[in-house]
């Protein structure tokens, strides 16, 4: 995730929704395939990119800047995820036609479920880490645990995704 | 080692986190000769692969969407006046709440136990010595040693220079090159460059990569942004003459008189917090350690040249670090040891080399051809001296940017007008606050008035039928009000839907500071402020149409100190106890509550809740307390 320019931040804090507009612009997509990722629904998503920077603008007067200023939106993004699923009354579900559209369909269609079958907690920290590419402290800082606690969901995670595709590796083998 | 213990690690490097060589070594001689863990270690990459290579989602473009939906009047960000007390349990909506969680971290900095100092002999002479110096620079070039301790347990102590050059008019650059030796690659060195040549920015560094500490993602110096316009002060100018942190040494302690490095200097204390502007490279990105609102800076200040020689930082002895050290799994660091180093090793006056501030794709319009460029010609000062107009710009078609900005300025003295022909916004036009005082300039009309703050200078908002203008200076109130006096152009009031502020059932309106005062049975001369104090704004606010408070905010007339806030709210149930500190204090014949972290004295009386906030010492408050509840006797 890229920085952005203190001073933008600044302005945003001040109240300047232009510099606000800027950092929507920077970060949206960053926020949508994150909600995308933990809502598995499009429109969801959508809504709740719109929520996440609603409440960053109405909280952002609170961001001091201890934390990256994309942990601090992920960490927004991901509260808002989770409202927007239980206010809807389900957990995000697999979608198949994303496993359809990918290579190796087998593959993502176990990782999928597997990635499903794994408890929330372990899943935002492996989604963070590896598809997002965060760092373990930032992953720590979205998810509001210990350095320590995100190595620990990191690894369960992966187990369980390794296990997932023991089948077809070792057709592969 | 054996698998349970190979496999997370193996899991962690994956990652990038850092190996003990003792770990890597245990964990490479088990892999060798396990074939769980070289499967574990194959699978691993192969789950990695396909989440990573996946057919791209498109992204739709929310932009409108998110932007009209925060500029639907409900939705401004929480300013510090945003009424408090009003708000109870039951009441909570989510938009107060979070102006609550707003308003506190807000306070939180504001705090702390640095209070107003008796002030010696040094005092006014560092006032008035950056103050003067500020205009009369035209080129300056410093070199610096940055030493930085405790950034991990791995990289203890890192050493980096750093170089500042300034040449009038108004450009900058700030160049740090990390001379550290990092265990492994995985650590990315900090290298920034910043240039400022006005109104561009350019910033380069290493931080634009996904995943900080994956060299591999990205080249180590990615360009991070250029800015075509910005309404900041320029980030390194503090380095030459600390106009924004000692133009006022509220909150400055002086220590004293000492010789370093053959310089004569005199010794200020002050809490980070409060010393952000001399730190600009700690916000340019690249790595850094954490530091805390209260860690303690120190500066010794060249007395001739009024520029830093040595900067350090102190971690604090604060609860409140205490808490964030164990938030982030920090360790405990010693009061006693500087955590940062900043040392100036070579300073001159010599005009460095005007190539070093070019900025590609700067767009620059000549004063005579503005009215062509903008298609309008732009509101200017028609007395700007001593400044001068130096640049003028267009920043671009983009939505976030204003239809011409010009630049005047003297040294590093400046002022920037930013104009906009097409402003629609729920506010004023500017990074202009809620709380901004409404004044009156001579020959112009009706203007919002904002102190320095926010890392922004002194600001004016001017609003006229046909334009709307935001002035941002680093002059003084009188200089700047002078200035702006003679730009021509005649204000119209201020929209008065700009001020109305709605948070879920709560709306929170201006209203006249002194009727304000008498509502609450007070008058300005029954209220003990502090010297030079006097009632400049005033928010009424109301819960579905019933008045539930009244906040008066008080300023210093030279506004050289924080504002201070009296609030009365109606207390129809149990308030909120945001207070995370709260002590108890006698007030005459009441028992208030005060919260140093939030400079904030709290009580109730006859059915009413009250506060005084600003940065003041807990005697001051109390003072001012005193003479509310005597004068309502």
């Amino acid at each position: 995730m890229r920085d952005p320019d203190p001073r933008t931040v600044q302005q945003a804090r001040a109240g300047d929704l232009r510099a606000f507009e800027e950092l929507v612009r920077l970060y949206q997509a960053e926020v949508f395939r994150f909600a995308w990722n933990l809502t598995r629904d499009r429109t969801l998503a959508e809504d709740v990119t719109q929520d996440t920077f609603l409440r960053a603008f109405r909280f952002i007067h609170g961001y001091r800047g201890a934390q990256r200023f994309g942990s601090w939106l992920f960490a927004i993004a991901r509260n808002c995820s989770m409202d927007a699923l239980r206010k809807r009354g389900t957990v995000a579900e697999h979608d198949a036609r994303e496993a359809r559209s990918t290579p190796d369909a087998s593959t993502r269609a176990e990782l999928d479920a597997a990635l499903a079958a794994v408890s929330s907690e372990h899943r935002d920290a492996f989604l963070l880490v590896e598809v997002f590419g965060l760092s373990y402290q930032e992953a720590a800082d979205v998810l509001g645990v210990a350095v320590g606690t995100v190595k620990s969901r990191m690894f369960r995670a992966r187990r369980a995704l390794c296990a997932a595709i023991a089948v077809d590796d070792e057709e592969a083998q | 080692m054996n698998c349970r213990r190979a496999q997370p690690l193996l899991s962690a490097a994956m990652d990038g986190a850092h190996l003990s060589s003792a770990e890597r070594r245990a964990v490479e001689a088990h892999i060798a000769n396990c074939a769980d863990c070289t499967t574990f270690e194959r699978r691993a990459q192969l789950v990695r692969t396909a989440v990573r290579v996946r057919a791209a989602e498109s992204v739709p473009d929310l932009t409108d969407r998110i932007m009209g939906a925060v500029a639907r009047g409900s939705e401004r960000p929480a300013r510090r006046s945003v009424p408090r007390r009003p708000v109870r349990a039951r009441a909570v909506v989510p938009a107060i709440a979070a102006a609550i969680a707003g308003l506190l971290v807000g306070s939180l900095v504001v705090g702390g136990p640095w209070r107003p100092h008796p002030q010696t002999a040094w005092a006014s002479e560092i006032e008035q010595g950056v103050r003067r110096a500020a205009p009369s620079i035209n080129a300056f070039q410093g070199s610096y040693t940055i030493m930085e301790r405790g950034l991990a347990p791995e990289v203890p102590e890192r050493t980096l220079t750093m170089d500042v050059g300034f040449l009038a008019p108004q450009r900058f650059r700030l160049d740090v090159h990390d001379d550290t030796v990092y265990p492994s690659s995985a650590w990315t060195p900090t290298n920034l460059t910043y240039v400022e040549n006005m109104p561009a920015t350019y910033l380069s560094g290493p931080s634009g990569c996904l995943g900080t500490m994956r060299p591999v993602d990205c080249s180590p110096d990615t360009t991070i942004a250029r800015v075509p316009y910005s309404s900041a002060p320029p980030l390194p100018a503090d380095l030459i003459v600390p106009l924004a942190t000692l133009g006022s040494l509220e909150g400055v302690q002086v220590v004293g008189e000492a010789q370093i490095d053959g310089h004569d200097t005199v010794q200020v204390e002050m809490p980070f917090s409060r010393a952000g502007p001399l730190f600009p490279f700690l916000s340019l990105g690249g790595t850094w350690r954490p530091f805390f609102a209260d860690d303690r800076v120190t500066v010794w200040l060249d007395t001739t040249g009024w520029y830093p020689v040595e900067m350090q930082i102190a971690p604090s002895a604060d609860p409140e670090r205490h808490d964030w050290e164990m938030r982030f799994g920090l360790p405990r660091e010693p009061t006693d040891t500087a955590i940062l180093d900043v040392s100036l090793a070579s300073v001159s006056d010599a005009r460095p080399d005007p190539a070093a501030f070019r900025i590609r794709g700067r767009d620059v319009v000549s004063p005579a051809d503005m009215e062509r460029a903008f298609g309008y010609a732009p509101a200017e000062p028609a007395e700007p001296a001593p400044l001068s107009l130096v640049a003028a710009t267009a920043p671009g078609s983009a939505p976030s940017a204003p239809t011409s900005v010009l630049l005047y300025a003297d040294g590093l003295d400046y002022l920037r007008v930013a104009e906009d022909r097409r402003w629609s916004g729920p506010g004023p036009f500017g990074s202009i606050g809620f709380d901004a005082e409404q004044v009156e300039l001579p020959a112009v009309g009706p203007a919002l008035y904002e102190p320095a703050g926010d890392g922004l200078g002194r600001r004016l908002a001017i609003h006229t039928a046909t334009t709307d203008l935001f002035l941002e200076s680093n002059l003084s109130r009188d200089d700047l009000f002078a200035i702006a006096s003679t730009i021509g152009v005649e204000a119209a009031p201020l929209p008065a839907r700009w001020s109305v502020v709605h948070a879920g059932a709560l709306t929170a309106m201006p209203a006249d500071p002194r009727a304000s005062l008498r509502a609450m049975g007070l008058d300005v001369t029954s209220v003990s402020m502090p010297e030079g104090y006097v009632p400049v704004s005033a928010t009424r606010s109301l819960e579905r149409g019933a008045d539930v408070g009244v906040t008066v905010t008080f300023r210093q007339d030279t506004d050289a100190a924080g504002p201070v806030q009296l609030h009365m709210g109606t207390m129809r149930e149990r308030v909120i106890d945001t207070a995370p500190d709260p002590e108890r204090v006698s007030i005459g014949t009441v028992t208030g509550r005060y919260s140093a972290s939030g400079a904030e004295l709290s009580w109730t009386d006859a059915g009413r809740s009250w506060s005084v906030q600003g940065d003041l010492d807990l005697a001051q408050l109390v003072a001012i307390a005193s003479s509310v509840v005597g004068a309502r006797r």
